[in-house]
C-alpha cells in the first residue's frame, strides 16, 4: 500500500496539472455583451447598439450606494478626457429616477444614465455573477466584455483597462 | 533492518523531486486564474452579501429578536432595516425597537446610523399563529469598507423557537 502511494499521488498530480493545461491553453474566451433595452432619464428606451462601434464603460450604481457616488466624479472626468477616442461611460442605475435626475443635476454628469432597478439587476446577473455596486464593465468596439471590476475603481485602474482597447481600429 | 534503510535513503533521495512535480501542478493548477487575468474578471475579494450580513431569528415568549452577524470591515444601515410576517402568516408584529447607530453624515442622503459586528432588534409579536417556529422576512442593505455596497437584501428566516401555543389559547 506504501507502495502505491506515490504512483497515486503521481496520479492526482497529473489529472491536476492536465486540467490546468488545458484550461491554460484553451484560455477564457471574451463573453459577448447581452442585449439590454433600458429607459433613459427622458424615458426614451436605448440599447447597446445605440452605440455600436464604441468603447463602452457600464457602470452600474445607485444613489444609495456611497462608493459609486465617490466613484462618478472619476467617470465624469474620464468622460470628458476621452469623449474624442470614441470611449462612451453608460451609467446604469439599481434606482428610482427621482434621485438619479437630482444626483445627475448635482454633480453635473455628462454621460448617460439609464434608470430601471430590476432591469438593471437582471443585466448585471447575464453578465456575470458578481453581486454589489459599484459594478463596471469594460465593452470592447466589437461588443464583447474585456473586463469586469467589482467595487469602486480609481482612475489609473480604468486608463489601464482602456489603454489596450484604444489601440483597436475604431 | 536493511529494508527499512532501504526505504528511508530512498524516500528522501526522491523528496525533492516530489516537491518539484507538487510545484509544477500547482502551478499548472494556478493557471486558469493566471490567464483569467487577461479579461481582468470581477474580483473575488468581497464577501458575498449571505456571508458579509448573517440574520438569525429567536422567538421569545412575545417577540422575535432579530440579530445579525456582519463581518468585519462591512456594515448595515438602519434606515433599509423593516420586518414583516412571511407571506400567508397570520402572524402580527408590533414596531420593530432598533437601537441606535452610529451616526454619519452622508452628502446626498443627510443624517444616516449604520451598525457594525454586531445587530440586535427585537420585534414584538402582537399575535402568534401557531405553535412553535415562525418565518419572519427581514430586509437590510449594507456595504463593504473597501468600497462596495449590496442591493437590499429580503431575506425569510425561520425563528430558532416558538412560541408554545398560538395566541388566541394562552
Amino acid at each position: 500500500m506504501r507502495a502505491l502511494l506515490p504512483i497515486l499521488a503521481a496520479s492526482v498530480l497529473a489529472l491536476v496539472a492536465g486540467l490546468g493545461l488545458a484550461w491554460w491553453w484553451s484560455g477564457p474566451q471574451p463573453q459577448a455583451l447581452p442585449a439590454f433595452a433600458l429607459p433613459d432619464l427622458d424615458g426614451d428606451i436605448r440599447q447597446a447598439s445605440d452605440w455600436d462601434g464604441d468603447i463602452l464603460v457600464l457602470n452600474f450604481w445607485a444613489t444609495w450606494c456611497k462608493p459609486c457616488r465617490e466613484e462618478i466624479p472619476m467617470l465624469i472626468a474620464a468622460q470628458a478626457d476621452y469623449a474624442g477616442q470614441g470611449v462612451q461611460i453608460i451609467g446604469l442605475a439599481v434606482d428610482e429616477p427621482e434621485p438619479v435626475q437630482r444626483f445627475a443635476n448635482q454633480f453635473g454628469v455628462n454621460y448617460p444614465l439609464l434608470v430601471d432597478a430590476l432591469g438593471v439587476m437582471r443585466l448585471q446577473d447575464a453578465i456575470g455573477t458578481a453581486t454589489g455596486l459599484p459594478f463596471t464593465v469594460i465593452v470592447d468596439r466589437s461588443g464583447s466584455i474585456r473586463a469586469q471590476v467589482l467595487g469602486e475603481m480609481d482612475r489609473d485602474r480604468l486608463d489601464a483597462l482602456l489603454r489596450p482597447l484604444l489601440a483597436d481600429a475604431a | 533492518m536493511q529494508a527499512d534503510e532501504d526505504m528511508t535513503t530512498h524516500t528522501n533521495s526522491r523528496a525533492p523531486r516530489w516537491r518539484r512535480i507538487a510545484a509544477a501542478a500547482l502551478l499548472a493548477g494556478l493557471a486558469p486564474w493566471a490567464s483569467a487575468g487577461l479579461f481582468d474578471r470581477a474580483s473575488d475579494t468581497f464577501l458575498p452579501a449571505d456571508q458579509a450580513f448573517v440574520p438569525q431569528a429567536v422567538a421569545t415568549e412575545d417577540a422575535i429578536v432579530v440579530s445579525w452577524q456582519i463581518a468585519d470591515g462591512y456594515y448595515l444601515y438602519r434606515h433599509a432595516l423593516s420586518f414583516a410576517p412571511a407571506p400567508g402568516s397570520a402572524l402580527r408584529l408590533g414596531n420593530a425597537e432598533i437601537p441606535p447607530g452610529a451616526v454619519h453624515r452622508d452628502e446626498f442622503f443627510g443624517e444616516v446610523e449604520t451598525y457594525r459586528q454586531r445587530l440586535t432588534v427585537t420585534v414584538p409579536v402582537d399575535h402568534w399563529p401557531q405553535a412553535g417556529p415562525v418565518r419572519i422576512v427581514v430586509s437590510y442593505q449594507g456595504c463593504a469598507d473597501a468600497g462596495l455596497c449590496y442591493p437590499p437584501q429580503r431575506q425569510t428566516v425561520t425563528t430558532i423557537g416558538g412560541a408554545a401555543t398560538p395566541s388566541g389559547h394562552r
